[in-house]
């Protein structure tokens, strides 16, 4: 196997890194679902069980991320074959081809959020256009529905694809100094974006009523261990974690960085992101009187465009286009940190040059994202997901981003708190933070948070036996010619599976690692 | 990032709006003031497309619609002007509806939405909206300028 030697390259700035990190993790749900997640587990007594969970869960997990990748100087996959050898490496890969699935659907729906932006221009504010595909006259569907539905029935979300995977390989190609460029130029724009949503939001009539609405606590609802579990499990999933991101991220700091703060100032900002972003979607939605619903895709496509699509004469235009960008800067921001997580570990292992590494993953992750864009329609009444690429990405999205990213946060606890030793990442961090981490910090690291991780796993396997698997139950409406997809629950469970189990344990056998400069 | 779809519940919400719009509104529910506030009476009244008020309806409201803790209430039935009065029992965005037999004896239902606002204004809640924010926000930007003070590189 190769052991040619390459340069791996580093951060210019460590503000460039944070603005990197945060850009990262925040991301499209971190502006329209953390509010509605907190809307939906009681408003503001969520934010008891989220701090809680940040604390004690989050940050400590992102702490460790940064710590094995700049401990170690490597991506994912090797960063834990130096601690676990193979076994390691094999959970390093496996994390890097779930996340391969999830860049491959996020990707499409940014391709989405393009075509809304394109919308936002004039079409989408419309009371209705036709939608021919689902077999609906104009008038039959309002919009925004209409128009999302007529985008995905057509083939322009491929062409959209293509353009955000050239987005994602122009911002990629010199690795963390273009991203640092890009991250330098988008994530303040995105809080001027977010800021000026927030001043429209509350000066609309009865606006700030819907901050108060979003803030006000009902703790009837604290007694469901739903909410806690919601509350760890939206910790873990806001903040990048599992993907191998993080690590990646810090391997390209100095040695001598100061990695608890560092972790400290993403988390918080990812945080703080989502919090200011609440009060831009719920001032906007009680003043127009729009039930939130605790889902990415719905919030943006759906929910808050028709609370836009409220404002009165030209503002829909302008921000309704303030909108969709913002969410394409949020979606770019973190899209690229998922092809440099897989780009820096192939290259780890293959001492491949950049370019070849961008080219071979931007074609296989076009072809991916290709399929969930896929406009044949499934369902013409639309009582499930309508398209065949929706109903794909509905499937995937439920395992790889509700299981797979946990089993791959247990993973790296196990391996990093029992088979290396927490205390010898603790030692590293210490080293150089100006905040120093206790014992409280291994004991975290081994035992609470994958009890916790376990717990949340467990409780979500309880529910797929209870209710039966994901996807189940929307099978019975398929339209004629794709009844073979009533299968499609068990075949992605099982495609999933099997692509990450045994592509991982391919790479994982396959030779030594590139040496780097 | 964040949990991305969840996409069905969603779906059949535009299929609610497809159906509605297909068969053509039946009647509306309209409120006396755009924004009751919570704890204060007003008038629901139900009218049918025609402008005729819908006797006998039964109006009932969900408070905290699609959260994980819904509550229905009744309110009553409307009079014969197509009237009932309502007093909130708390803010929040509430889902009103309306059941009624029309003529040829089917049942029909239909809904609105509205914003109560707060009366008075939340302590609770402007307490928790300020921690919050000192405590992600300020600590955010307090962690950046202590680590910009230090000379450490990355």
């Amino acid at each position: 196997m190769s052991q040619q030697s390459f340069s791996r390259g580093q951060w210019k700035s460590r503000v460039g890194f944070i603005l990197a990190a945060s850009g990262s993790a925040i991301g499209l749900g971190n502006i329209v679902f953390f509010a509605a997640n907190a809307y939906k587990f009681g408003g503001g007594a969520f934010y008891l069980p989220y701090l809680f969970a940040l604390f004690v869960f989050g940050i400590p997990v992102m702490i460790l991320e940064f710590g094995l990748g700049n401990f170690t100087g490597r991506a994912f996959p090797e960063s834990l074959h130096r601690i676990a050898g193979r076994k390691g490496e094999f959970v390093g890969w496996w994390a890097n081809l779930n996340a391969g699935f999830i860049t491959m659907y996020y990707i499409t729906i940014l391709s989405w959020v393009v075509g809304m932006l394109f919308g936002a221009f004039g079409a989408l504010w419309r009371d209705s256009i036709p939608v021919p595909a689902f077999g609906m006259a104009e008038g039959d569907l309002a919009n925004p529905y209409a128009y999302f539905f007529h985008m995905l029935s057509t083939w322009k979300p491929i062409f959209y694809v293509a353009l955000v995977w050239i987005f994602n390989v122009v911002i990629v190609r010199r690795g963390a100094e273009t991203i640092e460029s890009a991250t330098k130029v988008f994530v303040p724009l995105m809080w001027i974006f977010m800021i000026l949503l927030i001043i429209r939001g509350v000066t609309l009539e009865n606006g700030i009523q819907g901050v108060y609405l979003l803030f006000t606590p009902n703790f009837e609802v604290m007694k469901d261990p739903a909410v806690w579990q919601g509350a760890f499990a939206q910790t873990f999933f806001s903040l990048s974690l599992g993907f191998g991101i993080m690590t990646a991220y810090a391997s390209y700091l100095p040695k001598k960085s100061d990695l608890t703060s560092n972790s400290i100032i993403t988390s918080l900002l990812d945080s703080g992101f989502a919090y200011i972003a609440g009060l831009a979607v719920f001032s906007i939605l009680f003043a127009f009187a729009i039930v939130p619903q605790a889902s990415t895709i719905g919030m943006m496509f759906f929910i808050l465009p028709q609370g836009i699509g409220e404002m009165p004469g030209n503002s829909v235009i302008v921000f309704g286009v303030v909108f969709f960008a913002l969410l394409l800067l949020a979606g770019l921001t973190s899209s690229v940190s998922l092809v440099e997580a897989l780009v820096s570990s192939m290259r780890d292992k293959f001492g491949w040059s950049r370019k070849r590494t961008i080219a071979i993953a931007a074609v296989i992750g076009f072809a991916g994202s290709a399929i969930f864009a896929l406009p044949q329609v499934v369902n013409p009444g639309l009582e499930d997901d309508g398209t065949l690429g929706l109903t794909l990405l509905d499937l995937f999205d439920h395992w790889a981003f509700s299981y797979g990213l946990l089993i791959i946060g247990f993973c790296e606890c196990i391996l990093v708190g029992w088979v290396l030793g927490a205390d010898k990442v603790r030692l590293h961090l210490n080293s150089n933070s100006a905040i120093k981490l206790g014992a409280w910090f291994d004991v975290l690291i081994k035992y609470v948070i994958p009890l916790a991780l376990l717990v949340v796993l467990g409780y979500s396997v309880w529910g797929e036996i209870r209710d039966g698997l994901y996807g189940s139950a929307f099978t019975e409406n398929y339209s004629e010619g794709f009844s073979v997809l009533r299968f499609a629950p068990r075949l992605a469970l099982a495609y999933w599976l099997i692509i990450c189990s045994v592509a991982a344990l391919l790479l994982a056998r396959r030779g030594s690692f590139a040496k780097a400069d | 990032m964040r949990k991305l779809t969840k996409t069905i519940p969603l779906i059949l919400i535009a299929t609610m709006i497809a159906v509605v719009n297909v068969s053509g509104s039946y009647a509306d529910i309209i409120l006396d003031t755009a924004y009751p506030v919570e704890k204060q009476s007003t008038r629901v009244r139900v009218v049918a497309d025609d402008g005729s008020p819908v006797p006998n309806a039964a109006v009932s409201v969900t408070y905290r619609p699609g959260s994980a803790v819904p509550a229905v209430f009744d309110v009553g039935r409307t009079a014969a002007d197509g009237n009932c009065e309502w007093t909130p029992r708390e803010a929040g965005i509430v889902t009103i509806s309306a059941a009624w037999v029309d003529a040829t004896g089917s049942e029909q239902i239909t809904t609105v939405n509205a914003s109560v606002k707060y009366s008075p204004t939340p302590v609770t809640g402007i307490v928790i909206m300020i921690v919050a924010g000192i405590v992600l926000i300020g600590g955010a930007f307090d962690r950046i300028s202590r680590l910009l003070r230090t000379p450490e590189s990355g």
